[in-house]
């Protein structure tokens, strides 16, 4: 009988191999840095004495995630040139957090977690609107992560996704248990150095192996709308996606701890350098998807396109190099998530509402169990495979969208009280995925920010209350 | 043995247990079965779309596209990647696309097998619906981006 083998870049025994060689590394790394931690701040916040070297890297490697190694290029098979520069804009959201986050350092220098300052500065209505929020936005994101593994190994060796899955979240969950924040950030900083020198190597060698003069008579002939400027969906998804990133980051304790951990006046310049190095990032990761239909390669899942031409054109010793970027990439982000996930956890809901009398020990004890509870519930989301990874998320723009102006105009504006706060959110969510389900994902972030704007500003007119910013300094 | 490396053992032989669970070799495919029935969406206002088969190839595959349904004119023909159950397509213009599956990659084969066909009709968004909502985002960003930037500066100068 006539037999042909599927040409997946890898054999699953290399993949795996690669799977656990690496887990091994980052845990044991990790065991070996969570030695120093004797608190719970030591442990949540890295005892708030991260330098700018460590702060700018884990800056950018965090939100070099799924989204950037995986999502960039789907969306740029997707939407062409414009899905390309249109995830770069998504910088703006580390730029545009610097000032912000230089504000948070100032308000509440022994502050927490972003919930802290929900429920201090808008009171408890907003910050069960705004736990709600987040809570959502936290498994999205570690949901389309741990889905990201399985799909990376599923791309590029064929092995069962469930496998990829499993092993990426056993991997980081087991790291940062040990480790907690310290861990996360000097493994974000390792991580950050292997995806640059990773992505800029695939681009060169693409670039070397397929001419740019081929993927444009390729693409002109045959997939036309992946060239056109004028391509309706991608114009409509450029500001969602910018809005999506805001969202993301204005709201997630995933950037709060890195603001309250960074040392002194360390958060605004780390932010700013973080975000510009960010910047290029998805142009390169992005780009490589347009090579696709030049090389053959039509994916099953759009979220695959990356890292199989990627493996296509450099052969198994750049599926390797893939495996190790992208690998690296999710872990830079799913430890940050769990990290920040079960901070917010501890904090604001078992210290500050099951247990306030709660001991140091106690709360180190709970955020380790918190962790691998996280770890446990995002496996079990992780199972089905629901939908795309860009899908995924932006349903999640609906959601954090609507954060945007309530913690801008939180931070600066003292007559923004905690109604019209609660109502921004819960309204700009809704219309957002209103917007979401009868128009499409490209509306979700822009409408429920735009609705939530529109609460906040009828808040201010009305407002006759002008908030006290010493209530923010609120004792641990 | 102290209890956190004792912890980092388990994880790892977890880890072990848990990559073995599958068979590790990659799919096998053969070339003599009837070929999966063909569908797709019939409406995309993007441009992509996906392919699927009613089950997972036991075989290679192509995928034909043309512009009309008697396929008197191949367009083009897409290489089905390994024994996945779907194919993305994007990048199309307004209009009708027709697609089917041919089990050889010699069309003129006497044992070529060929597929029922789908039709996807491309309608893209009105691009001034899309101007639009990005001028409205612009507007929007554009006034954020002056609120965070005078209120950082106003902060500062109170420092």
């Amino acid at each position: 009988m006539m037999t042909e083998t599927t040409d997946f870049a890898l054999n699953s025994s290399l993949g795996l191999a690669l799977v656990v060689i690496f887990g091994l590394i980052w845990i044991v790394f990790g065991w070996y840095l969570g030695r120093s931690n004797k608190t719970h701040e030591d442990f949540a916040l890295a005892g708030r004495n991260v330098g700018f070297a460590l702060a700018a890297a884990t800056a950018m490697a965090t939100w070099v995630t799924s989204n950037t190694t995986l999502v960039a290029p789907q969306l740029t098979y997707q939407f062409g040139i414009w899905g390309m520069v249109g995830y770069s804009f998504a910088a703006l959201g580390l730029i545009l957090f610097a000032p912000l986050a230089a504000r948070i350092k100032r308000l509440m220098p022994n502050g927490y977690t972003s919930g802290d300052f929900i429920r201090l500065r808008f009171g408890q209505g907003a910050w069960w609107v705004f736990i709600v929020i987040s809570v959502v936005y936290a498994f999205g994101w570690l949901i389309s992560l741990g889905m990201a593994g399985g799909i990376l190994l599923q791309a590029l060796s064929g092995l069962d996704y469930h496998i990829g899955m499993t092993a990426i979240l056993i991997i980081c969950v087991g790291y940062t248990l040990f480790g907690g924040l310290r861990a996360v950030i000097a493994t974000d900083f390792i991580q950050a150095l292997i995806i640059i020198v990773g992505v800029v190597a695939i681009a060169w060698f693409l670039i070397d192996t397929v001419s740019l003069e081929s993927i444009h008579g390729e693409l002109t002939n045959n997939h036309p709308k992946l060239l056109d400027l004028l391509f309706p969906a991608a114009v409509m998804f450029l500001f969602n996606n910018i809005f999506f990133g805001l969202g993301e980051i204005f709201h997630s304790n995933v950037w709060w701890s890195r603001a309250l951990a960074f040392k002194g006046k360390v958060a605004f310049k780390a932010f700013l350098l973080g975000g510009f190095l960010w910047l290029p990032i998805p142009i390169v990761t992005g780009f490589i998807a347009l090579a696709a239909p030049q090389l053959g390669i039509f994916p099953p899942s759009a979220d695959m396109v990356g890292p199989m031409v990627a493996a296509e054109v450099l052969g198994k010793v750049g599926a390797i190099v893939v495996f190790i970027v992208v690998f690296s990439a999710l872990a830079s982000s799913l430890d940050s998530l769990l990290a920040a996930t079960s901070d917010l956890v501890t904090r604001d809901i078992y210290h500050k509402k099951l247990r306030p009398a709660a001991k140091d020990r106690d709360l180190f004890r709970f955020n380790r169990y918190c962790i691998a509870g996280i770890g446990v519930v995002t496996w079990l989301f992780c199972l089905p495979q629901i939908a795309t990874l860009g899908a995924l998320l932006n349903f999640a723009g609906a959601f954090v969208a609507s954060t945007i102006f309530p913690i801008v105009l939180g931070l600066y504006q003292p007559k923004l009280c905690g109604r019209y706060a609660a109502l921004a959110m819960a309204s700009g969510t809704v219309l957002g995925l209103v917007g979401y389900f009868a128009i499409g994902f490209y509306v979700a972030a822009l409408t429920s920010c735009i609705i939530s704007a529109i609460v906040c500003a009828v808040g201010l007119w009305r407002s006759k209350q002008h908030f006290d910013w010493q209530l923010l300094q609120e004792s641990s | 043995m102290p209890n956190l490396i004792r912890f980092a053992v388990y994880i790892a032989l977890f880890l072990l247990i848990t990559l073995n669970a599958r068979p590790a070799s990659a799919y096998v495919l053969s070339a003599q079965d009837e070929l999966p029935v063909l569908s797709a969406p019939s409406q995309s206002r993007e441009g992509y779309f996906v392919l699927k088969l009613s089950e997972a190839p036991s075989q290679a595959l192509w995928v034909e596209y043309s512009t009309n349904p008697e396929f008197t004119k191949v367009v083009r023909t897409y290489p089905w990647f390994g024994d996945f159950d779907r194919m993305t397509l994007s990048g199309f213009s307004n209009g009708e696309h027709f697609f089917r599956l041919r089990s050889n990659n010699q069309p003129q084969a006497n044992q070529t097998q060929l597929s029922n066909v789908v039709k996807v009709r491309v309608d893209h968004y009105p691009l001034w619906q899309a101007i639009g909502l990005f001028l409205v985002g612009l507007v929007v960003f554009l006034f954020l981006a002056g609120l965070i930037w005078t209120n950082h500066q106003r902060s500062r100068n109170d420092d």
